[in-house]
């Protein structure tokens, strides 16, 4: 017995909107509709029709889900079906931009293009894409331009000074004195015990140290080469032998 | 829609509205929406050209991008961007390609 229905049939009773021993605990649409032993078409009618309690014939009740369903449904196809006129393409335009203006807002640039518009780009796509004198000159510009780029090299002028950390260190302590900083308590061993040294004189003694260049070769046969670099350094001041020592062991 | 299949040796065409939609396409760039970013970004590279070079404030008619055994040819009309993929004859395959190899 279908839910609506037995509703109806119920109303006509004594007990109707009355819990009994009839009454279903749950409300099971399915398991109610297998209890019908034979469905009308009435039965239908009433179910849809459950939300207008007054009666209505079967066409009218059709007629409304028809309705229902015509409402419910978007039709993607037909939306298409309207296409911009020309003077309502201008008039959105036009409404469009006013609107822009009025809110002050700068719309981008749209953004240019290297190429400028062709009238046949069929004839320009068909075309050699590169003369092959175009060609030919960019590759020995380009090749020409790799060869400069390979010779750069630094020339050599005058010796190689490397500042000595005493530098540094004065530096920092002139950093701190500007900063209001009182360093004479607070400094590096290295802050204090390195004699300072002018790096611009040239005439104070000055320690050569060879650093090696180490050329890894196939037959794990190390050969090095030397690249004299003049350093002068405060930390060698007082051991001059001692760095020719060491530059003598890479000999 | 254009003849662009009946290019001598195109091995793929494509042809994009000016923000980089892919209108139609065909062979090796079917659908390559992938490779019309990259012409995008290409043609849209820089909003200047150098006066110093080009004094007339002019715009090129193409652009075109050659590889050892193919070539890109790119060019605007319409406001569409057409791209043509051509194969490259041999014979300036190998010179191309021994002077590529020197750089």
């Amino acid at each position: 017995m279908g839910c609506c229905y037995s509703f109806c049939k119920e109303d006509s009773g004594p007990q109707s909107g009355e819990v009994n021993e009839r009454t279903h605990l749950l409300v099971d649409p399915v398991s109610n509709n297998t209890n019908i032993p034979r469905v009308h078409s009435d039965d239908y009618v009433n179910q849809y029709a459950s939300s207008a309690p007054k009666k209505t014939d079967e066409q009218s009740a059709l007629n409304r889900i028809l309705h229902e369903t015509a409402a419910n449904v978007i039709d993607v196809g037909a939306l298409d079906s309207h296409n911009l006129e020309q003077h309502e393409y201008m008039d959105r335009s036009r409404a469009y931009s006013k609107r822009i203006e009025a809110g002050g807002i700068k719309v981008p640039d749209s953004t240019s293009c290297l190429l400028k518009d062709v009238p046949a780009p069929e004839k320009i796509l068909a075309a050699e894409p590169l003369a092959a004198g175009d060609h030919g000159l960019i590759t020995e510009m380009l090749n020409k331009a790799v060869t400069a780029l390979e010779d750069v090299n630094v020339e050599h002028k005058e010796d190689l000074v490397v500042v000595g950390i005493s530098q540094a260190s004065r530096l920092v302590r002139r950093v701190a004195a500007r900063r209001g900083i009182d360093r004479s308590g607070i400094g590096l061993l290295s802050d204090w015990q390195v004699p300072s040294f002018s790096a611009t004189n040239t005439q104070e003694p000055r320690t050569l140290y060879r650093r090696p260049l180490v050329l890894n070769l196939p037959t794990n046969h190390w050969e090095s080469a030397h690249e004299n670099i003049q350093c002068k350094s405060t930390n060698y001041q007082t051991s001059t032998g001692y760095a020719y020592d060491r530059a003598l062991l890479y000999d | 829609m254009l003849s662009l299949e009946r290019i001598p040796d195109q091995i793929g065409h494509l042809v994009l509205t000016e923000d980089g939609a892919v209108l139609t396409s065909g062979g090796e760039l079917e659908n390559d929406e992938r490779f019309a970013n990259i012409i995008i970004g290409l043609v849209t590279l820089t909003n200047k050209i150098d006066p110093k070079a080009f004094p007339n404030n002019e715009a090129f008619d193409k652009i075109s991008i050659t590889y050892p055994d193919h070539c890109y040819i790119i060019c605007l009309s319409n406001k569409k961007i057409h791209i043509v993929k051509k194969r490259l004859l041999s014979l300036t395959s190998a010179t191309v390609e021994e002077s590529l190899i020197d750089v």
